[in-house]
């Protein structure tokens, strides 16, 4: 378990070239901001779109954790979200790649190269109050709640409600209005 | 205009006046009015409009977070519920577009030019409204609001229509209230104008102008009216004594004949008889050889040119007394009396001796011929048996009283009339000229007293005049 480095320098950079070209187009997701860069705030976000059932959360003023299998594709993608709130609580970030280190988490990004381990990881994770996220086809099929998908070069996000409900979370209307539903595991 | 307004009639006047200060009222309240609605109306605009942008960017949070422009998009089109929104966006936290509404009859986007996280503006006939779109006490987005101001400009319309027929219509109903009621004021003015006008034309000083109520319109024709009555008071005053001073005039011309023919039968009768008899005696001297014939008709020559100075100086002291030039006017006042007394055997008392001051000699005369007539009077018209005459005096004032025991007279009703009150009207007058006044105090039986009060320093322009 450790915190990721800050390579805020290289995000910044980015983050300042987009915040300067204030095009008038109607794009949702700019070509110059990376996919995981997206992703990482998206991941974020997720903390204030998703109630927790009561004392999940610990005590007020106790971290969010969000936990990310793999942090190296974020290459750095989170430096400048740390310190970031949700529902009153700072949000903190953890590398882990096993159950245990992954079950304290209350959101966990599964992007494991291995179909089996997600599948497993997901099996053992399905009943705890822990908001699953992945990014393959097929990942709200085998249980996860959110799946990032990449429809024509824009990240767009399924959500399967039932197992939301199973984990005992409870989605905004306005996440699910954003999200394409896959909750019979049709994705 | 000011002067085209001094010339009006009053009736106009008074409706004119009526008017402007109804029309100013009216118009002075509508347009606080108008002002009033049109700045709450927009203000109710205004926050209707932040209220709708504010629920848009409310709905467009996860759309904004999760950067779902379709989402975006067809949150905002449920702006077209809006007739009057034309065109929206949503910025995202860095004012980049992420979705835009457009109604559909206008042609081209209207983007801000300028984009700030809160607040309105108004261009071009529109509402520019800008909301925070704010997520867990983060702003994350912006949504602005161009809305169309033809709502505004309606109502101004059809508040301009409002008032301009209010106030067509209150001008009206006012002019006709001021038509009717202005004649209350009007009318007593007008009639009191005609009345005037008739008098100026006519001279009928007995017309009388009508007046009703006590206002200053009322007291205005009540004072006209007094004024007419002291008028014709004054003028039946001043032809009494227009036709006092004629006769007075004509009888000072037959006084001053009566009295040349008393003067020349005088003259004819004594001094021309002396001096024709001492004429022939002395003619007489040339044919008398004898001394003593001649020396007897000298001396009556000498006796009848005595008798002839002496009627004279008696004739010339009735004419203009010398004792009055002489010793003054007290000495002359008692001598009077004495003459008086002894040529009317009346009983006449002298109390003088208390002036100080000489008296100038027009004054003088003036005063000794008033007693002289007041005299004459209580002898001949009084009966008297006895009079005073007290004179006294101070600084700057004679006062002599004459007092009789006579029948007297009733003052108010004998003094203008009869010759009696003739004298005493012609006394008053001369006193007047002199700055002086005559005091009567007279009763049936109870005799007569008559108080002569002159300023000793009589202004010589009075006399003069």
């Amino acid at each position: 378990m450790k915190l990721l480095p800050r390579v805020a320098v290289a995000a910044g950079v980015v983050l300042l070239a987009a915040g300067m070209s204030r095009a008038q187009t109607n794009a949702a997701a700019p070509g110059d901001v990376s996919e995981y860069r997206l992703k990482a705030v998206f991941l974020y976000n997720f903390a204030k779109f998703a109630d927790w059932p009561d004392g999940t959360l610990g005590e007020p003023g106790e971290p969010i954790v969000v936990g990310v299998y793999d942090a190296k594709p974020f290459e750095g993608a989170f430096g400048d979200l740390e310190g970031k709130r949700a529902k009153g609580r700072p949000l903190i970030l953890l590398e882990g790649q096993t159950f245990s280190e992954l079950e304290g988490c209350h959101i966990v990004f599964l992007n494991a190269p291995d179909d089996l381990l997600i599948k497993s990881l997901l099996q053992r994770l399905r009943s705890r109050p822990v908001l699953t996220v992945g990014e393959r086809t097929g990942f709200c099929r085998w249980g996860g709640i959110v799946n990032f998908s990449m429809q024509e070069g824009r990240v767009r996000l399924q959500v399967n409600r039932v197992a939301a409900e199973k984990a005992g979370l409870q989605l905004s209307a306005q996440l699910l209005e954003v999200s394409e539903l896959v909750d019979k595991g049709d994705d | 205009m000011k002067y085209w307004f001094r010339d009006l009639p009053i009736k106009w006047k008074l409706t004119v006046v009526s008017l402007v200060v109804t029309s100013s009222v009216l118009l002075a309240a509508s347009i606080a009015f108008f002002v009033y609605d049109q700045v709450s109306f927009r203000k109710q605009l205004l926050n209707q409009v932040a209220s709708l942008a504010g629920v848009v960017g409310a709905n467009s949070t996860a759309a904004l977070t999760f950067r779902d422009a379709r989402v975006a998009e067809r949150i905002l089109s449920t702006l077209g519920t809006e007739r009057h929104v034309m065109f929206s966006v949503l910025y995202d936290s860095k004012d980049t577009v992420l979705a835009t509404y457009r109604r559909p009859d206008i042609e081209q986007d209207l983007y801000p030019s300028l984009v700030v996280p809160n607040g309105y503006h108004y261009h071009a006939g529109r509402l520019c409204v800008f909301a925070p779109v704010v997520l867990e006490g983060e702003r994350i987005g912006i949504v602005c609001l161009i809305y169309s101001m033809d709502p505004v400009y309606a109502r101004l319309g059809r508040y301009a229509a409002v008032v301009l027929t209010v106030l067509g219509a209150s001008i009206l109903a006012a002019w006709a209230l001021v038509s009717y009621l202005q004649s209350y004021v009007s009318r007593p003015i007008t009639r009191l104008m005609e009345t005037a006008d008739q008098i100026t034309a006519g001279g009928d000083m007995n017309l009388r102008a009508e007046g009703e109520g006590g206002d200053e319109i009322g007291a205005l024709v009540m004072g006209f009216n007094t004024m007419l009555d002291q008028i014709e008071v004054r003028d039946v005053e001043l032809r009494e004594h227009q036709k006092k001073l004629r006769s007075l005039a004509a009888q000072l011309v037959l006084t001053e004949e009566r009295e040349r023919r008393r003067i020349a039968s005088g003259i004819h009768d004594s001094i021309c008889q002396m001096l024709v008899v001492a004429n022939m005696k002395l003619s007489m001297l040339s044919e008398y050889g004898d001394r003593n014939a001649v020396i007897q008709s000298i001396t009556e020559a000498e006796d009848l040119i005595n008798g002839a100075l002496s009627e004279a100086r008696s004739l010339t002291f009735q004419l203009s007394p010398p004792v009055l030039y002489e010793f003054g006017l007290d000495e002359a006042l008692h001598r009077l009396t004495e003459q008086v007394a002894s040529q009317y055997e009346l009983n006449v008392v002298f109390e003088g001796g208390q002036s100080e001051r000489e008296v100038s000699e027009d004054i003088s005369v003036i005063l000794y011929r008033a007693v002289r007539e007041l005299l004459i009077n209580a002898y001949k018209h009084a009966s008297a048996e006895c009079v005073v005459v007290n004179v006294t005096g101070s600084d700057n004032r004679v006062r002599i009283m004459v007092k009789d025991d006579g029948i007297g007279f009733e003052p108010k009703t004998s003094i203008p009339r009869g010759s009696s009150g003739f004298g005493l009207f012609s006394i008053r007058e001369r006193l007047s000229h002199i700055g002086g006044k005559m005091v009567v105090r007279a009763a049936p039986g109870a005799g007569t007293t008559v108080i002569l009060d002159v300023p000793l320093a009589a202004d010589d322009a009075v006399l003069n005049s």
